[in-house]
């Protein structure tokens, strides 16, 4: 009877290692080695650590089960280990979604930078705006080789100093709409454009207003406007003139005294302005006064309006410069006195 | 007497069901969890990506293997097939560890390259925008040209931090970034001053 017994114990101990779902745990296997892998696990870091502890746990049991005859194992073991395959699958599709969304996102961000940059790069800026604006072009390249080698990671963080980049950039640009908002830099503009138009209707004279936000120069004929030119302005435009050198056009209420024709200045035709005016010395006493201005810098002439413009850039010393057929136009209408009011900006 | 003799029968009949067993390659398991682990800790993931996912995918093969046989009727077990698997995990580990500390050299040499050609392309265009023709006209260009300059002397200067951090795939694209952008300023300068003797 014993021996009957010990036989029939003998065989269930022999069979019962087929009942582990083997297949399964290697399924289970496979997608742990995927999950802690450097493609998954650091987009995901702290989930795979929870399910790795889980897994250890569950690794226990497996082991032990399989030296257990199946009639002693615990049915839960079966439960956890479908658990923990489902979380496998669920965090694999997770990451594979999150990859997916960086990939699309870290791709449209870099091509909205990369948009603003080109545009940036259009336009006429100060020597610290191309600072920046170079550091952040160098730094976009090197984003996207980083984004086309796959790791998302990276990318993200070399995006992150990109985008901080492009935050600095912006406060640069941003001078030259802070100024042209001015309330009362606009006061002022406003008041000499209004006394200017006033004159030009009171004195049946015509009167130039150059508006360099708009870089536009507009001819008032009795208060009318006649003719609007495009105009370029000093490489550093956005500024008032307050020196000699300083590249900014000047902004005040002039008048032409001298008309050079051909021959007479190297830029076509050219409008001499009184620049500088009793407002600009004044200026002037008082910058130098204050130690703003060295003592040895003078405050600057020969302020003109000319040809040779149509560059689409700022490139005159801060003279205005037209190209040489508006340029042409404009001298046949200027007289000498003609009042040429400059204006940062004006609200239309 | 008869039951002892049948007991003796089944002890013996066990004796041999035990010793018939296939013995589990723990040594070898081991070894390729080892190397993998190595070629883990040789930044493979991040110099030798494709070798690093062969010698995982093998492993986690035979990691399944071993466990099926685990589970396998003690007489049929059979882990020829493990042992083959980890063999090939072994060695494809050993391979992408030894693959991207070469690859990793490889990157840190090309970085030093790249690090002087970027320096000798700031200094070509620095000299050039020294010698372009100053004056009215000129003036914004050479300004905005220094400050695209001073801007690729920043970014040489981020590169080279991410070089000594170790961080040589990053400090890569970095210096090839300053390298493209020091050599398209210096044909902006060129061109720069060609407009300028047109005028």
């Amino acid at each position: 009877m014993s021996t009957r017994l010990l036989l029939t114990l003998c065989c269930l101990a022999m069979t019962s290692c087929q009942d582990l779902p083997s297949e399964r745990w290697g399924r289970l296997l496979a997608m742990r080695g995927q999950l802690l892998s450097d493609r998954f696990a650091p987009y995901s870091p702290e989930e795979v650590i929870r399910f790795e502890e889980d897994f250890a746990h569950l690794g226990v049991r497996y082991s032990s089960a399989s030296n257990q005859f199946s009639f002693l194992r615990s049915p839960s073991l079966f439960y956890e280990l479908d658990q923990s395959e489902e979380w496998a699958d669920l965090l694999l599709r997770h990451i594979s979604r999150r990859k997916l969304f960086l990939w699309k996102s870290q791709k449209d961000e870099l091509e909205t930078v990369a948009g603003q940059l080109s545009m940036i790069r259009s336009r006429q800026l100060k020597k610290d705006a191309r600072e920046v604006l170079t550091l952040a072009e160098v730094q976009l390249n090197a984003a996207r080789e980083i984004w086309r080698r796959g790791d998302f990671i990276d990318a993200e963080n070399r995006i992150e100093s990109l985008l901080e980049t492009y935050s600095v950039l912006e406060e640069k640009l941003d001078l030259a709409d802070r100024r042209f908002r001015d309330p009362v830099l606009m006061e002022m503009w406003h008041e000499w454009f209004d006394r200017s138009v006033r004159r030009s209707v009171k004195e049946g004279i015509d009167t130039l207003v150059v508006v360099k936000a708009d870089y536009r120069a507009i001819l008032y004929r009795h208060g009318v406007p006649i003719r609007e030119f495009p105009v370029e302005l000093g490489w550093n435009w956005i500024d008032d003139k307050k020196m000699q050198g300083d590249g900014a056009t000047p902004e005040g209420e002039y008048r032409v005294v001298l008309k050079k024709g051909r021959g007479r200045t190297k830029y076509h035709r050219a409008l001499l302005l009184d620049y500088p005016n009793a407002r600009d010395r004044k200026l002037f006493k008082l910058a130098k006064e204050s130690g703003e201005i060295d003592p040895g810098v003078g405050i600057g002439a020969l302020i003109e309006i000319h040809g040779d413009g149509g560059t689409g850039q700022n490139w005159t010393d801060g003279c205005v410069a037209l190209s040489n057929a508006d340029m042409e136009d404009l001298f046949q209408l200027a007289k000498p006195g003609m009042p040429v009011t400059i204006v940062g900006a004006i609200s239309r | 007497m008869k039951s002892l003799k049948s007991l003796a029968l089944v002890v013996s009949g066990l004796v041999v069901f035990a010793a018939g067993c296939a013995q589990r390659p723990e040594l070898e398991l081991n070894a390729a969890q080892e190397a993998v682990k190595n070629a883990v800790s040789a930044e493979a993931g991040v110099y030798a990506p494709d070798e690093l996912k062969a010698a995982e995918d093998l492993m986690s093969s035979a990691a399944a293997e071993l466990s099926a046989q685990d589970e396998a009727f003690a007489l049929s077990r059979d882990f020829d097939q493990a042992k083959k698997l980890l063999a090939d995990a072994e060695a494809k580990g050993t391979a992408a560890a030894e693959a991207a500390r070469a690859n990793k050299e490889q990157v840190k040499l090309e970085c030093e390259e790249l690090k002087l050609a970027a320096e000798a392309a700031i200094a070509t265009a620095t000299e050039m925008l020294a010698k372009a023709p100053k004056g009215k006209g000129t003036k914004a260009d050479i300004e905005a040209l220094q400050g695209d300059l001073s801007g690729l002397g920043t970014a040489l200067t981020a590169a080279s931090a991410s070089y000594d951090a170790g961080q040589y795939m990053t400090a890569r694209d970095e210096l090839r970034s300053v390298v493209t952008k020091a050599e398209a300023i210096s044909a902006e300068i060129e061109t720069a001053i060609l407009k300028r003797g047109r005028r």
